[in-house]
């Protein structure tokens, strides 16, 4: 059986780096995090009072809870989900081709377009290193 | 409109989803994710939010039936539909290591619940496993919590049969124990 | 296969086994109040017999198998020590008076071999089955006229051929202590349905019994109303 991808080094270190580069490019962003379609945790950017594991299950529901309302109102497959809050918005989407989610909380410093690209791209970054991956 | 919500929890694998097919007069609205712990449990799938399925008694009523992920880490979707529930199928798989010790933990989780005499558990997987036998959860849960009496229940989730006589056991547990607290606070 | 066993103190017993468990009976006759005179004369026949002997069997901690049959079918074996049975006619096909039960017993110890491939079946079906077929319309002869009764644990009603008026009568025996009489008229139904469970769930050893001193009895409601969910429910349901 192959190793789950939250425990595979390889995958933890790719994640880690495309998560640091996204800080790089959007200084707006508080918090992300890379997660299995499952709810665990593979890499984050530590923001020290969250707590991982936790908010990772809790990304995954609210994944799959969106891409259900988006299946029952035959409005084709979720592209992203966004919860827009008084201190921040949080972007969140699959990584194409991949059992994975990001998710990321950006400050209301961005604006959710820039946060909303910034976040696909990452996602689509990650996706094609792993598809290289043997 | 009236509505009555009964949950469906229990430890991954038990048989919450099918349970809830089984019973819906709707496709059920199911959130499964690839799951990453084959090793615990062998299913290509697992809930992570919810399923949601009904049951409609009239154009004013209906029975929403909520199955929440069996893993502790969504433990905060417990939190938020046992708020709303009305009463609980707690589902214990009889091939689990220590069932009878899941079954008590889950309990403990969904205490209020209990203590209405909102619980029926079902065990699933008696053609797998055949001890623990039935009898002997019942005699587990009188040793850890005596003085209540609720249904245990040998349960094929596939089977409408089954589900519905665990339906119509929870429904008129609750409502005999309502009806008697009523009478002996009236009689104290 | 009768022969000489062992009493309860390891001392040898004088005289049959079946004997003893007769000894049994007759001494739990003579408690019974006199208005049960007229029965106490007469010979428990067909299942009444089975039932009896059953539960003078169960309150001993000799491990014990029992051997009935009933007129015109093969025989069932009880090993009381895996809370088992086996039969060749399924339960679907109890017959409700034969005419004769034969009963008999033999001693076993702990560790001897099963008699027949186990699992088996649960007990608990046939001493259901067999405890509404028992005492016609009667109290079981050791039960006391006037107990209130309460539900220690509830049947496996999955596996129990059942009415939804039985499985309403156990939820309210689940809940309260109540008097045959009482059960009867909180579940509307006949005194005669009512006392056949309270016979089976007390041959099942899934209810107490305590004298209405003891227990802490209420008024019997009025019939469970229409108009609860659970109605409505069995109404979809088509129950």
């Amino acid at each position: 059986m192959s190793t789950a991808l939250h425990k595979d080094d390889r995958v933890i270190d790719l994640g880690r780096a495309h998560l640091v580069a996204m800080k790089e490019l959007c200084s707006s962003l508080v918090y992300a995090a890379l997660l299995t379609d499952d709810g665990f945790e593979v890499v984050r950017l530590t923001k020290s009072e969250i707590d991982g594991g936790r908010y990772a299950s809790m990304a995954s529901s609210m994944q799959a809870l969106s891409e259900a309302v988006a299946r029952e109102l035959r409005i084709g497959s979720g592209e992203y989900t966004i919860i827009a809050s008084q201190s921040g918005h949080v972007v969140q989407l699959r990584v194409p081709g991949h059992p994975l989610v990001l998710s990321a909380l950006f400050d209301n410093d961005e604006t959710l377009g820039k946060a909303l690209a910034s976040s696909r791209q990452t996602a689509e970054k990650i996706a094609a290193v792993l598809t290289a991956v043997p | 409109m009236a509505e009555h919500v009964i949950l469906f929890a229990g430890p991954m694998g038990s048989g919450k989803t099918t349970a809830i097919e089984t019973l819906s007069d709707i496709e059920v609205v199911a959130t499964e994710a690839a799951n990453t712990e084959r090793d615990i449990v062998d299913k290509p799938t697992t809930t992570v939010a919810l399923d949601y399925g009904e049951i409609v008694l009239g154009d004013e009523e209906k029975v929403r039936l909520y199955g929440i992920p069996g893993q502790r880490r969504f433990d905060f979707m417990w939190s938020i539909l046992r708020e709303r529930a009305e009463g609980m199928i707690l589902l214990v798989n009889n091939d689990a290591p220590d069932a009878i010790a899941t079954m008590i933990e889950y309990l403990d989780e969904f205490g209020e619940l209990y203590e209405r005499g909102g619980v029926v558990i079902g065990i699933t997987r008696t053609d797998i496993s055949r001890t623990p036998a039935v009898a002997d959860y019942s005699r587990a849960l009188a040793k850890a919590r005596p003085g209540l009496v609720v249904p245990v229940l040998g349960i094929d989730p596939r089977s409408a049969e089954h589900m519905r006589m665990a339906l119509m056991a929870l429904i008129i547990n609750i409502e005999m124990r309502e009806t008697w607290s009523t009478r002996e606070a009236e009689t104290v | 296969m009768i022969g000489e066993g062992v009493d309860l103190y390891g001392g040898r017993r004088r005289g049959s086994l079946r004997g003893w468990i007769v000894e049994q009976q007759t001494a739990l006759h003579n408690d019974i109040s006199t208005e049960r005179d007229a029965v106490e004369n007469e010979q428990p026949v067909g299942w009444t017999s089975a039932a009896i002997a059953v539960h003078s069997i169960l309150q001993i901690p000799i491990p014990m198998f029992l051997r009935l049959e009933p007129a015109g079918f093969g025989p069932i074996t009880i090993d009381f020590r895996h809370h088992a049975f086996e039969w060749g006619t399924s339960l679907r096909d109890f017959p409700d008076e034969p005419a004769t039960v034969l009963v008999e017993t033999e001693p076993t110890t702990a560790t001897e071999p099963p008699i027949f491939a186990l699992p088996g079946q649960d007990l608990d079906r046939l001493l259901w089955t067999m405890g509404l077929h028992s005492f016609q319309d009667d109290r079981a002869f050791w039960l006391r006229p006037g107990d209130h009764y309460r539900l220690t644990r509830w049947p496996d009603l999955t596996s129990l051929d059942h009415t939804i008026d039985q499985m309403r009568m156990i939820a309210m025996l689940g809940n309260i202590s109540l008097s045959v009489d009482q059960l009867a008229e909180a579940a509307d139904v006949e005194l005669a349905v009512a006392q056949r469970l309270v016979n089976a769930l007390s041959l099942m050893g899934v209810i107490d019994s305590a004298i209405e001193a003891q227990a802490r009895p209420v008024d019997a409601p009025a019939p469970a109303p229409s108009r609860g969910l659970f109605s409505r429910l069995r109404a979809k349901l088509g129950l």
